[in-house]
């Protein structure tokens, strides 16, 4: 093992660990359970648990078709489609959230003002838009994750199972799907991660209201103005619920 | 009920055409060298690669037939297919592949589970069916691929090199089991393979695929006596010389190879072109010294190997072109042949039996 | 294509890393790099306009320095204070984060009430949702935008729902709390919001072609006062005392400008 390989390892769990040191340090233990049982943070914490798993599972259902095409289909301009789903990654997320306005914004949006103008539908200031917002950003760490774990399989298997009379569907819930559990289950927890913790497009696009669009994120965010230590509390949560979750799965599925 | 397989399936710049039949309870085995287009031949019966022109009929209904448009999936055809690799689902426990066809048929659980178990006892590995595919051994792999292809009772059964993963002990071991259940199969059974043993002790019929096309369909007797291609003749050990025919005299010509030449008969039907030769080894006398007489073909050489079969020796010679010839034990003590020793080699011209190319 | 996919991506990770993410703190940095002195301000998100304009002014006659701002909400300013910011100067909108800031924070010198501001309703430019009074925001369906609590307009607007007797119709019509005023603006030019409160210094020249005002009476509005301090722990105390002199002084003049009442 080079030494220097070593040094340089360390120091990059040093800047992931410090940071986080940092806020256990800084979280006011003596104040933590009644900051944690707040109506804030309860209603922060309920609503953020239903927008994380709505935005994994809608990237899911919709992340896993579109890896399919783009793992075993070919056609033109597949390169392109590539790129344009891992835009969301490098797009600031308040850059995702104007594009979100300018798309599903009911005064100037290009579907949105046909949706409240013809069914008087309207997606801001809403928890579908809290949703929107965080399927937008999570949707291609699903993709890439099913696309690759697509890729990995072995799809004679799937063959050898047609040969034995599955049909398609039948060869998909049993063979396919099975097979890649590792990586469905890598695709999940990414995009519920990064689904909780999104800020920038929701703040933009949904606004921040408690108990409808204010996620811990948000709650943690405007707390920092008024009672900061309190926002520490808040974020060791946020924390806590994303660790738990990856350290869940970690012996069943992240290897 | 048959099979029909009428077929021209094209593959990039290679394409393999075939067209045989195959009655039930029959076994035919696909036999040729690697890369002749035997695995793209099951592949296509098995509909998991459609075939550009022809057909493929088995029991009455076409499987394929592009001219009409009509192509049936590999779920609805009544197949059973034993891959190379196996393939068995490795995220299933051995039963568990076995009960996959039925269950994916719709087969309830119960008869599933009891027909899988009963096939996994007869195949003598039913106490590993709740091991994984990664702990079983190759020959226990085999069986279970094997179960999990017969046990839907399919019409055709595809075996595609069903022994070559194993080891020489594993295979001998598992032959004859393959052999008993096969012969308990009722339906049609096509086996690929490039074992000539395999293919000989197997078959009925076999199909002899070289480069893409079927070079010769017969029974293992007739292919011994009458090996129409150097890649058959190889196969039954005799002797195989190509190259061009000259003409010598009245009814004679000479076949000249990049090896050597010999004296054979004329054939009516020669135009131009290579032919090959085939000489049986049991039709090549050995001398000490250089014989009389009338046979045309006279060559000598050392000899390169001396192999012992039964009552029987295979002796190599380095003549030119080289040739095996096989003589008694008897004549092996005679002759004092052992590798090294210089010998004289003859066979009549007409002992030369020539194919065209 | 492949490369400019990843020039892209390139392209948009820098971008990211330039631009902000969260509380509107903007840099107002009118000087060059090689000036001698620097002046740290932090100054509530409602004195944008008006700081920037006064700090040119503050640069021109005194040469040698430069004023950058920290513009943002009262209260995440204070709390950066009390944190440990290098700050200067804090000018707030409210007496309650200058109080703060002296009773948690590190203290604050020479603090003065230097402008005062009052609250207006502001509507999108085509008022889509026909916004005429206070009373209009109680109609059903208005979606209503206030800054949060905590931030000093979020405070008063609510304290001025209050005055009003409307605290739980216009309650039930907030869609969403903002970090800061200037934020409320921006629902309003690039959202869905049909009317938010602000100040009336808000709709500057900028954005006046994007957002219409509408006037809440005296005697219901809230004037509020912004005091202005010099940080304890700066380290250029002296010219921030000139600073703070300064928007005291020559500086009234551009507030008024911009539609700030003078101090009491």
């Amino acid at each position: 093992m080079p030494a220097g390989f070593v040094v340089l390892a360390a120091l990059g769990v040093a800047l992931v660990a410090l940071p986080l040191l940092g806020l256990l340090i800084r979280t006011p233990w003596s104040r933590v359970g009644e900051i944690l049982t707040s109506e804030t943070a309860l209603t922060a914490l309920r609503l953020s648990l239903i927008v994380a798993t709505t935005a994994a599972a809608i990237s899911f259902v919709l992340g896993f078709p579109l890896a399919w095409v783009l793992a075993r289909g070919s056609f033109r301009g597949k390169t392109f489609v590539r790129a344009l789903i891992v835009l969301p990654l490098v797009m600031p997320p308040v850059v995702a959230g104007v594009g979100l306005l300018a798309a599903f914004g009911r005064r100037s949006g290009l579907i949105g003002s046909w949706l409240y103008e013809w069914f008087g539908i309207q997606l801001t200031f809403t928890t579908a838009a809290a949703v929107l917002a965080a399927t937008f950003v999570s949707f291609p760490l699903a993709v890439l994750a099913l696309e690759a774990g697509l890729r990995g399989l072995d799809e004679r298997l799937e063959d050898a199972a047609s040969t034995l009379g599955a049909s398609r569907w039948y060869v998909l819930r049993r063979v396919t799907l099975p097979l890649m559990g590792p990586q469905i289950a890598a695709a999940l927890v990414l995009s519920w991660a990064r689904a909780l913790g999104e800020f920038g497009a929701t703040i933009t696009f949904a606004g921040n209201l408690q108990g409808r669009t204010q996620t811990l994120p948000l709650a943690v965010f405007e707390r920092l103005q008024t009672d900061p230590e309190a926002a520490f509390a808040i974020s060791m949560l946020l924390i806590g619920l994303a660790f738990a979750v990856i350290l869940a799965l970690r012996g069943r599925f992240l290897r | 009920m048959t099979l029909s397989v009428d077929v021209t399936i094209r593959r990039g710049s290679f394409a393999v055409r075939a067209s045989f039949d195959a009655g039930r309870g029959s076994t035919t085995a696909l036999l040729g060298p690697n890369g002749a287009g035997k695995s793209t031949l099951v592949s296509s019966m098995a509909g998991l690669v459609p075939p550009q022109e022809g057909s493929v009929v088995l029991d009455g209904t076409v499987l394929d037939e592009p001219a009409a448009g009509v192509y049936l999936p590999p779920e609805q055809r009544p197949i059973g297919v034993v891959f190379q690799d196996l393939l068995l689902f490795p995220h299933l426990t051995a039963l568990e592949n076995v009960e996959f066809p039925l269950v994916a048929r719709g087969v309830a659980r119960g008869e599933a589970h009891d027909r899988s178990e009963h096939l996994l006892r007869r195949l003598e590995v039913v106490e590993r069916a709740r091991a994984k595919p990664r702990d079983l051994s190759g020959g226990e792999a085999q069986r279970v691929a094997l179960a999990r292809a017969l046990v839907g009772e399919p019409a055709l059964l595809l075996l595609d090199e069903p022994l070559s993963a194993l080891d020489v002990g594993a295979r001998a071991r598992l032959r004859q089991v393959v052999r008993d259940e096969l012969g308990r199969f009722p339906g049609i059974r096509v086996v690929i393979t490039h074992d000539p043993v395999e293919a000989f002790t197997m078959a009925d019929r076999l199909v002899i695929v070289e480069d893409g096309r079927v070079t010769q369909i017969a029974t293992p007797e007739e292919i011994r006596s009458t090996p129409r291609s150097r890649y058959a003749a190889d196969l039954v050990g005799v002797n195989a010389v190509r190259g061009f025919l000259e003409p010598i005299d009245e009814g004679t010509g000479r076949l000249i190879s990049s090896e050597g030449a010999l004296v054979v008969p004329w054939p009516e039907w020669y135009v131009e072109g290579e032919v090959l030769g085939i000489i049986r080894p049991v039709d090549v006398t050995l001398w000490p010294v250089r014989p009389e007489g009338s046979a045309r073909n006279v060559l000598s050489g050392r000899v390169t190997s001396v192999a012992i079969e039964n009552d029987r020796a295979r002796v190599g010679l380095a003549t030119a072109p080289p040739l095996v010839a096989e003589v008694t034990l008897g004549s092996v003590e005679r002759l004092r042949l052992r590798s090294g020793v210089a010998v004289w080699a003859s066979f009549k011209a007409v002992e030369v039996e020539l194919l065209p190319p | 294509m492949r490369r400019l996919a990843v020039a892209v991506g390139l392209v948009s990770l820098v971008a990211t890393a330039c631009l902000d993410d969260g509380p509107n703190v903007g840099s107002g940095d009118t000087a060059s790099a090689q000036e001698e002195t620097d002046l740290t301000v932090s100054a509530a998100s409602s004195l944008t306009d008006a700081f920037t304009e006064l700090a040119r002014a503050f640069e021109r006659a005194n040469p040698g320095t430069a004023v950058s701002f920290n513009f943002g909400p009262s209260d995440g300013l204070a709390a950066q204070i009390d944190l440990g910011a290098p700050v200067d100067v804090f000018a707030s909108a409210s007496p309650t984060w200058m109080d703060s800031v002296q009773e948690d924070g590190p203290g604050v010198t020479d603090r003065t009430d230097f402008a005062r501001n009052r609250l207006a309703i502001i509507v999108p430019v085509d008022n889509p949702a026909g916004i005429q009074s206070l009373d209009d925001l109680t109609e059903d369906d208005v979606q209503l935008v206030l800054a949060a609590e905590g931030v000093p307009a979020g405070d008063y607007s609510r304290q001025m729902f209050q005055e009003a007797g409307i605290s739980e119709a216009a309650a039930a019509n907030v869609v969403s709390n903002e970090e800061d005023v200037r934020a409320v603006i921006t629902k309003l030019i690039a959202g869905d919001a049909d009317a938010g409160i602000g100040y009336v210094t808000d709709v500057t020249p900028a954005v006046s072609d994007r957002v219409g005002l509408i006037p809440i009476p005296d005697r219901v509005n809230v004037i509020s006062t912004y005091p202005i301090a010099v940080v304890n722990g700066t380290q250029e105390a002296d010219l921030a005392k000139g600073f703070v002199d300064f928007v005291l002084g020559d500086g009234q003049q551009t507030l008024a400008e911009y539609g700030f009442l003078p101090p009491p």
